[in-house]
């Protein structure tokens, strides 16, 4: 601040002035100072009056010397002073007045944290110079800078959270798929356990109670393996390794194996299960047939569950399309059943893993609620989607499209039947069930047998009577009644060649055999196959055509006749196919276990005794010729259960050439490929010699105990009773009887004697023995007495197991039915 | 208020409480916000709305948490974020508290809208002054105690304040007295 006189102030007071510029400065001619402002030291250290300018500063612009007529030049530029020995920038203009020099300006600062270094508060500064608000500003920016950082900080803290979590999530699922493999395999081995002794416990003798609960017992550890199976497979296609195997296969058989699956089922509840073709089918494609069949089946399976009353049909349409790659297939199935149906939001839930469509479902149906969920997983990795449509009340169809390849064999030839030229042929069908009876009315014009359907006797009845020609009669199983009986012979008696199939549903078979007695028509059993039927019509209208199926006489003479008490254990991974092989052994006669594995099946043997291991080559833990070798080396060392001869056949889906060598290489003894045929399986199983005779066959008790109550409902109970005691007492006597016959060799007296044995073993349905005696007298008919005596021998001994148990049974009835207890 | 200040309240709860404490009381509060910036204007009510619900969380009456708020503001962050803005407010106390009426007049040029109080001095003597506070803002002359607290830890010099005018009880506006 300087006092001088000639002091510039612009027309300011000096006090005015001081505030209003407090880093300005002047100089004279000489470049001495003559007036500082007042926070100009701290910006400028030596500065004080009488000091030389250019001793303090320099000029940074614009390029001049620090003389005063050069500096009086520059009055119309921005001026930058750079202050000596600092870092400081000043920013202003010079302005001449008189024999002065005057520079206004301040500071230039470009971080606040300068404001500190030079000391500087606001104070020093103008009110009106805003620098120190730039400072400001820039500082709201180097805030908004360290948002951003903390934000990115945040951001990449957040993302190494993420990746730990997934990391553990994806640990813990692989623990998890770890512990369900363990767990299942855990579970597994001793419910095979449970499994396997109780059908030996069910081959023994037991009275009605028992075995109601020891097959109780064997139906839940079954439904737990089920169970356990579909959370394997949820857990399979969760972690993404489910995966699709193709191989060739066709599309018709393939429904008809699983129609075969529920066909128990539905003939209990009495409900029709219908098949149909919206048009011709591929002779061949090529895709996952076991995962088809899961899907199929599953589908199946629930319409039967959720249906009470009606039918249930599966329709197949297949449709070549062709794109970039080639060539394929799409397939739509729909499964449509007239069950309980469902409301929208139990639709939205469907597919849902562990849900149902509600609670109570699950409480009355069982089930986990993975079935669906699975489904729609494997139709997805097929390329397709499930769609349901339903009404609570009145039933609910599933449809679902695929896509398989072409099977390069067959290309996009269509399975064409050529249906022999056999003339003019009339047909009709008598089924209650307006649907079934349609359907296989249809099924015989396809086949160009002109076809009516009629749902009664009476009905049918009128059409003979307007003298109308029959050359095919389809007759559903409930008419197995005497007026059927009637009917039949009628129209035999006029069409003595007409052709009589019975449709029959399963479990009716031997009551319909016992009511058309001697010569009971031919029967299919329902849900039909349509090579089944065909092949009926191919025998009996032109027997010469090549395309002679055996399907129709395979199921009489496996019907229990053959069969021999094996032991039997089926290692197969997948549900479906074990369900399959299960119901084509238990069709033959035969019960067998299964396992689910190689380690199971070695771990089977071991345990229990065996005659025969049907061994699947592909199975998860251990294949199948590993096992094989597992199993030849642990019989080697005495180790199995069973000391005999055990015999390990291989099924495989894909029968490679090689494949056989392989097999029997491991140490098994033959071979079949998959699906499982029945006739493949009888020659393999034939070629086994039977172990001693088993003990009572399953439920013959029972059903005979039935017989008896019928009887004695019918009839008088005493006399009944009687009747079945003295039958006891001398059907032994008459087996040896027949026996010697057969030793003389008397023919004529043998068959009498096998038929009248026939007839009092079904009156009491004890039906393996009815079956054994028809074979003895088909034998005796035929002049085989040698086979004759060997059915005789079975009988005898199978009869002289059962007698105790049907003696019991007998007292028991007599207790319960002629001298009823005081309750 | 700016964004700055709901950031100071995160930071205070989180530094002194644990960020689970912030989180409980973000929730509480139905605020669901993970990030305030310090440059964007949010709506008053969040603020109150988080001061309330601290003093659920943290059993503290709200005047108590508004105190320990305005002595964290000058201590930490003003110090942190604008350090050489407070620093170039004044060397010592009563320059500081001088130049307080100018200072939310400067912020206000970096933060448009912002709606700050407005300090005047009065009654200077050697060892007092009287801090007028106005403000549209109800409720926060704890805040104000707070802050002056913070400002005669940060010049190490000890001060008492009278609250000499109450708003709350009917006043045109706050006044302090301070003495040192
Ligand atoms: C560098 C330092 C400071 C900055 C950046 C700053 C900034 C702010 C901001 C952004 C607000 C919110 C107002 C709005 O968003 O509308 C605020 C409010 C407030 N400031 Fe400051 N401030 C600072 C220092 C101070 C100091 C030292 C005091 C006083 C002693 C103070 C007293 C207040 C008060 C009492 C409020 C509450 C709002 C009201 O009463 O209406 N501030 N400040």
């Amino acid at each position: 601040m300087s006092e001088a006189d000639n002091i510039p102030t612009l027309g300011l007071s000096p006090e005015q002035f001081a505030t209003a510029f407090p880093f300005h400065f002047a100089v004279d001619r000489e470049m001495r100072l003559t007036q500082l402002g007042r926070s100009l030291t701290n910006v400028m250290p030596g500065a004080k009056l009488g000091a030389n300018l250019a001793d303090l500063v320099s000029i940074a612009r614009p390029p001049v010397k620090i003389e005063f007529e050069a500096l009086a030049a520059t009055t119309k530029t921005l001026l930058l002073l750079q202050v000596q020995s600092t870092e400081i920038l000043l920013r202003g203009q010079m302005m001449r007045a008189g024999e002065n020099l005057l520079f206004l300006g301040s500071p230039w600062l470009t971080e606040s944290k300068d404001l500190k270094r030079h000391k500087l508060t606001f104070d020093h500064f103008a009110l009106h110079d805003s620098v120190v608000d730039m400072l400001q500003v820039i500082q709201a920016q180097t805030m908004a800078l360290e948002d951003t950082k903390q934000l990115a900080q945040a951001l990449s803290r957040q993302k190494e959270h993420l990746r730990k979590a997934k990391e553990q999530a994806e640990e813990a699922n692989r623990a998890k798929s770890h512990f369900l493999a363990v767990m299942s395999h855990e579970i597994r081995t001793p419910m095979n356990g449970v499994l396997g002794f109780t059908n030996l416990l069910l081959d023994t003798t037991l009275n009605t109670d028992q075995r109601t609960y020891g097959e109780t017992i064997y139906a839940s550890a079954e439904s737990l393996l089920e169970l356990l199976n579909d959370i394997l497979d949820f857990s399979k296609i969760e972690s993404g390794r489910m995966e699709i195997e193709p191989t060739s296969f066709d599309i018709a058989a393939t429904i008809e194996e699983c129609l075969d699956l529920v066909a128990a089922p539905a003939a209990k509840k009495g409900i029709e299960v219908l098949w149909k073709k919206n048009g011709q089918l591929p002779q061949s494609v090529v895709g996952d047939i076991t995962r088809i069949r899961q899907v199929i089946a599953n589908l199946l399976s629930n319409a039967v569950k959720f249906t009470d009353k009606g039918e249930v049909m599966i329709e197949v349409l297949a449709q070549h399309a062709t794109d970039d790659a080639g060539g394929f297939w799409e397939l739509s199935f729909a499964v449509s059943d007239t069950g309980i149906g469902m409301n929208n939001q139990q639709i939205g839930k469907l597919f849902q893993p562990f849900t149902q469509a509600d609670a109570t479902i699950s409480r009355r149906f069982g089930g986990t609620g993975l079935g669906l969920a699975i489904c729609s997983k494997i139709v997805e990795l097929m390329r397709g989607t499930i769609q349901v449509e339903s009404e609570p009340g009145k039933g609910s169809r599933f449809s679902f499209t695929i896509r398989v390849e072409e099977d390069p064999q067959h290309g996009t030839r269509r399975f064409r039947r050529t249906v022999p030229d056999w003339g003019d042929r009339r047909g009709i069908v008598i089924d209650d069930n307006a649907s079934a009876g349609t359907a296989l009315a249809n099924l015989l014009r396809h086949w160009c047998v002109e076809s009516l359907h009629f749902n009664s006797l009476d009905k049918a009845h009128d059409h003979l009577e307007s003298d109308a020609r029959v050359d095919v009669l389809l007759l559903d199983s409930t008419f197995a009644t005497p007026d059927g009986v009637l009917f039949v012979n009628a129209l035999k008696k006029r069409f003595p060649n007409a052709l009589v199939v019975l449709t029959t549903a399963i479990g009716h078979e031997s009551c319909v055999r016992e009511i058309f007695g001697g010569d009971p028509p031919r029967s299919v059993s329902k849900p039909v196959h349509h090579s089944q039927l065909f092949n009926c019509l191919v025998e009996c209208f032109s027997p010469e055509a090549p395309d002679q199926a055996s399907f129709i006489t395979r199921a009489p003479a496996l019907a229990g006749t053959a069969r021999k008490p094996l032991r039997i254990l089926v290692a197969e991974d997948n549900p479906t196919n074990q369900k399959l092989a299960l119901l084509t052994l238990r069709k033959m006669g035969y019960r067998a276990d299964v396992v689910a594995n190689g380690l199971e099946s070695v771990a089977a043997v071991l345990e229990r005794e065996y005659d025969v291991v049907l061994m699947d080559i592909q199975m998860p833990e251990m294949d199948g010729l590993t096992a094989t070798i597992e199993i030849r080396k642990l019989q080697q060392n005495g180790r199995l259960a069973s000391g005999g001869a055990l015999k390990i056949f291989a099924m495989t889906a894909n029968a490679m050439t090689g494949d056989r060598e392989r097999c029997l290489e491991a140490g098994m003894d033959d071979y079949i490929s998959k699906p499982v045929r029945a006739r493949a399986l009888q020659q393999l199983l034939d070629g086994i010699s039977a172990p001693p005779p088993a003990p009572a066959p399953d439920s013959t008790v029972a059903t005979a105990e039935n017989a008896i109550r019928e009887l004695c409902a019918e009839l008088e109970p005493d006399g009944v009773i009687e009747m079945a005691d003295s039958f006891l007492d001398d059907a032994q006597d008459r087996i040896s009887e027949a026996l010697r016959y057969a030793e003389i060799g008397d023919q004529e007296n043998l068959h009498r004697e096998a038929h009248s044995l026939k007839g009092a073993l079904s009156i009491f349905r004890l039906t393996p023995l009815v079956d054994l005696a028809r074979a003895a007298e088909d034998h005796a008919e035929s002049g085989r007495i040698e086979e004759a005596g060997q059915m005789l021998h079975q009988i005898s001994s199978a009869f002289e197991k059962l007698k105790p148990q049907l003696m019991a049974c007998l007292d028991r009835l007599r207790e319960n039915l002629v001298n009823p207890a005081s309750d | 208020m700016y964004g700055m200040v709901n950031k100071a309240i995160a930071d205070l709860v989180c530094s002194g409480f644990g960020e689970d404490k912030w989180e409980e009381i973000k929730a509480k509060a139905a605020i669901d916000i993970d990030f305030f910036i310090s440059n964007e204007s949010y709506p008053d009510e969040i603020t109150y709305k988080l001061v309330g619900s601290a003093s659920e969380v943290l059993g503290l009456p709200p005047a108590k948490i508004l105190e320990v708020f305005g002595e964290h503001w000058v201590l930490k962050t003003a110090t942190e974020g604008y350090g050489d803005l407070m620093d170039a407010g004044g060397a010592t106390l009563p320059e500081f508290l001088e130049n307080l009426p100018n200072f939310h007049t400067r912020i206000v040029m970096m933060m448009p809208r912002l709606q700050p109080p407005r300090f005047e001095v009065s009654d200077r003597t050697n060892n007092s002054l009287r801090l007028h506070y106005h403000t549209h803002r109800p409720g926060l002359s704890p805040f104000v105690v707070g802050l002056l607290r913070g400002l005669a830890t940060r010049f190490d010099t000890v001060i008492e304040i009278k609250h000499a005018a109450v708003k709350d009880a009917g006043a045109e506006h706050d006044e302090f007295v301070i003495t040192w």
